[in-house]
């Protein structure tokens, strides 16, 4: 990491943009010339770089680190969220896979949709209903249905891996749309998981600023007994943030489904941490009260813009030595941005509590 | 009195000279300077935000000034703790309590300093060291009970006793009174006293101008972070102490005028005005109940009784926060359905809750967020909220009860109390409400704010509304009132 960001997390988002510029500076520069076809360039600063292997593998874990900055918000924690975009993987293909490989688009696409997004509300739900309802720390029910949900998927799938051996997942649904390919110059894009993932950054950004329900959120977070106290509807609020995770979460193992054009038992293991990791960088904070839809998206880059600059870079040139850079350093590297995240984060309360003091 | 007698006259308990405090870019303190004499009580006053707790806060090493000398006991204090102070002898009582709820008061009392041999806790040493400790403030409890099930005004005791056991010579008392009742006051009055009697050095910062008269020898008043007026407590008079708190600019007289209790034309036609909220037979938590009332437009009625008597509890049930057991509520010809706030929104009833902070604001967001909360669908034009609208709405609520020049995305924590009350205030008042339920509308707040508070609340009984007051500021309570019903044990 090149900067421990602003001082202030009220310009959180300009203190990320910064280290995001500089992230992508480092990189740029530090990067060697590629030859292509078209000639000499950038190996980071290129198109298909940007899109194929920063974009498009961010686009899940950006659209997941939405639903968490939700659920962070209200003061709560989701860590099911990779288990429910495993299910919602399995589940979409192992319903596609009984259609023809050529069946109509009109046909396979609300169907994928449905089932997607159907499975990781219902999966979303439960854990909303059991946080609100019965009262238990959100840790621990998401701890409990993060194995159960992966469970159902390792019970039902015997196979592993879907589509089955010998099956394939109708092209209206893969290549014709989630791994759509746009032609440019002598390469391709697939942009359509970078697209949802805009869509739904402005959509649950819109949902935050200008809807009752979203601005409700910031005070149930930032006060729950006072947001009693105001009328607001505080379990109702409190449910719809973990089912839209869990549909968030929907979203996301339908493109994953569909632009790897399989889904396997352990989709998605681990992605928990990635995810709530991306919404802590991005400036959510785990008391509750503080987060935003354009932090979530902005703190999925900057952990994706790490890894793949590891990928590209094999060391830095920092004039006194040169830092030798292999892929086992970006564990350590994602742990360094998130605890830098959280000290920004830190310093900005304890300025907020010594400014409230006076 | 007598602190020139007693005290040594070379040698200050406290002199502070030139203490200057900001808080990011905010001046708290502008170059203040005290002088304490050892064996006084000394009040510290001011409004709120005027800086009293600041510089108490100073002096038992809470806080670090930015400028300034200070000396304690005629030795100079640069202190980067509390723990610094408290080893030369100053100690501190907190307005807010600070003890480990789940321990024990014997735990409590030593905590950081257990007794132990091999290892292991002496329980028994300690509970009886602890004994020993409680004398002194007259405190009867069982050493091994945890504190979290003491009153407040218990836990304050034991945090003097704490003072004491650890040698404190000099103790500062931050608003201790704030959440007392009247008994309880009274009996930590006449032991302070006591204290000071036998050679404590006190400081008491506090706005309530009877206990500083009763209690102090000599008293500073603050306004804005500087020094406003000292009096020697002989010829300090509560009207010459009000001059120095609010200063000769602010329209104290109309402020005055306006806290006057209501003419008796207003109190009048509530005789034969409908009875806009009716409660039969309610019955609540914690053996609240029967209670039977009624308050009719235009009236306000208070309800007068002690800490832990159920007024609190009784408003809460009636707004549906606490879970009512049995009786029926009408507000109007509506009958309210029991625990149901949103209906009690709905049939025009607003609760002003007693604890701001933890009950009324959510202290992150900004003044006009938290007027809007809870009825933001307001301003919602076709399928998103209109902004614009909002903020212009909610300014002007918050201009109404002249709360101005807000930074728009400032949090309420950085507010005064008084203006954080206003804040409360705001946002049920612009609800227009038939029935508005308010607990302790003042409490912390200034003389100032305190006013144009008890003006709104005249004015909005006046335009219709039916208003149930609770306060245990009895003169408030009587001012405020056109009728006031005892409350005790729960019943009416």
């Amino acid at each position: 990491m090149n900067s421990a960001g602003p001082s202030s997390s009220s310009s959180r988002p300009w203190g990320l943009l910064l280290v995001l510029l500089g992230l992508g500076t480092l990189l740029t520069l530090a990067s060697d010339p590629l030859q292509t076809a078209s000639g000499t360039q950038n190996a980071f600063l290129r198109v298909d770089n940007l899109v194929a292997n920063v974009a498009t593998p961010m686009s899940w874990m950006a659209i997941m680190a939405l639903g968490a900055t939700l659920v962070i918000l209200t003061g709560g924690i989701d860590i099911s969220v990779g288990s429910i975009f495993g299910l919602s993987a399995l589940a979409t293909a192992a319903v596609l896979q009984r259609f023809a490989v050529d069946a109509s688009a009109w046909l396979v696409l609300p169907t994928a949709l449905a089932v997607a997004l159907g499975v990781g509300t219902a999966c979303g739900l439960v854990n909303g209903l059991l946080v609100a309802g019965l009262r238990i720390h959100p840790f621990i029910v998401t701890l409990g249905t993060l194995s159960i949900f992966r469970g159902i998927g390792l019970v039902a799938v015997r196979d592993k891996t879907l589509p089955s051996l010998g099956e394939q997942l109708p092209t209206a649904f893969t290549e014709g749309f989630v791994g759509a390919r746009w032609n440019v110059g002598d390469t391709f894009l697939q942009p359509v998981p970078m697209i949802v993932m805009l869509v739904c950054t402005v959509i649950v950004g819109v949902y935050l600023a200008r809807r009752v329900g979203g601005r409700q959120l910031y005070a149930l977070g930032g006060n729950e007994e006072a947001a009693r106290y105001a009328g607001l509807p505080t379990t109702r609020l409190r449910v719809r943030v973990y089912a839209l995770a869990g549909l968030l979460a929907g979203v996301a193992g339908l493109l994953s489904c569909g632009f790897y054009q399989s889904a396997n038992t352990a989709t998605g293991e681990g992605y928990e941490l990635a995810v709530i990791a991306a919404a802590v960088v991005g400036g959510a904070s785990l008391q509750g009260g503080r987060g935003t839809a354009l932090g979530a998206l902005l703190g999925a880059l900057v952990i994706k813009l790490i890894e793949n600059g590891i990928d590209i870079l094999r060391e830095i040139d920092l004039g006194l030595f040169v830092l030798p850079i292999s892929k086992e350093y970006s564990k350590i590297l994602i742990g360094l941005a998130i605890l830098a995240a959280v000290a920004v984060d830190r310093l900005g309360e304890v300025w907020r509590r010594a400014r409230a003091a006076g | 009195m007598g602190s020139l007698a007693r005290g040594s006259l070379s040698v200050a308990a406290v002199d502070a000279r030139g203490i200057v405090k900001r808080f990011a870019g905010q001046v708290a303190l502008r170059g203040v300077d005290l002088r304490v004499a050892i064996g006084s009580c000394h009040g510290l006053l001011g409004e709120n935000g005027a800086g009293k707790s600041t510089l108490g806060r100073v002096i038992a090493g809470v806080h670090k000034p930015d400028a300034g000398e200070l000396a304690v006991m005629g030795k100079p204090a640069r202190w980067t703790s509390p723990r610094d102070a408290l080893r030369a002898g100053v100690a501190m009582v907190h307005q807010e309590l600070a003890f480990c709820p789940e321990l024990s008061v014997a735990e409590n009392l030593h905590l950081g300093r257990w007794p132990t041999r091999g290892g292991f806790v002496q329980r028994r040493a300690m509970e009886s060291a602890a004994r020993e400790a409680l004398v002194p403030v007259g405190l009867d409890i069982d050493p091994a009970r945890a504190v979290g099930s003491l009153s407040t005004a218990q836990e304050q005791l034991l945090q003097i006793a704490q003072a004491l056991a650890s040698g404190a010579r000099l103790v500062v008392f931050d608003e201790p009174t704030s959440s007392l009742d009247d008994a309880e006051c009274q009996r930590l009055l006449a032991l302070v006293q006591r204290l000071v009697r036998e050679g404590l050095t006190v400081i008491w910062v506090s706005h309530r101008l009877p206990e500083v008269l009763a209690i102090c020898d000599r008293m500073t008043v603050l306004r804005d972070g500087e020094m406003a007026g000292e009096l020697e407590g002989s010829n300090a008079t509560e009207e010459r102490l009000v001059e120095m708190l609010v200063g000769e600019h602010r329209e104290l007289r109309a402020a005055k005028a306006e806290t006057a209790p209501p003419p008796r034309d207003l109190a009048a036609p509530a005789e034969q005005a409908p009875a806009f909220l009716r409660v039969e037979g309610l019955q609540g938590e914690r053996g609240l109940g029967p209670i039977d009332l009624e308050v009719r437009a235009g009236e306000i009625v208070g309800l007068e009784g002690l800490l832990g008597s159920g007024r609190s509890r009784l408003l809460a049930t009636l707004f549906g926060l606490l879970p009512r057991h049995a009786g029926r509520v009408f507000v109007g010809d509506t009958e309210l359905p029991p625990n149901n706030v949103r209906a009690a929104l709905n049939a025009g009833v607003a609760l002003v809750p007693e604890d701001r902070k933890r009950q009324g604001l959510v202290l992150g967001l900004d003044a006009a967020r938290n007027v809007a909360l809870g009825q933001e669908a307001r301003w919602q034009r076709g399928a998103l909220l209109d902004l614009a609208a909002e903020q212009h709405d909610t300014h002007a609520a918050l201009a109404e009860l002249d709360v101005r020049g807000l930074r728009p995305g400032a949090a309420v924590a950085a507010l005064s109390g008084g203006n954080q009350q206003k804040v409360v205030l705001a946002r049920w008042l612009s609800q227009s409400p038939r029935v508005l339920l308010v607990d302790e509308p003042t409490r912390g707040v200034d003389v100032g704010a305190k006013a144009a508070i008890h003006a709104r609340l005249h004015a909005l009984a006046a335009s219709g509304t039916a208003i149930l007051l609770v306060s245990s500021d009895r003169p408030e309570l009587r001012a405020l009132s056109s009728r006031v019903i005892p409350m005790a044990r729960n019943v009416t």
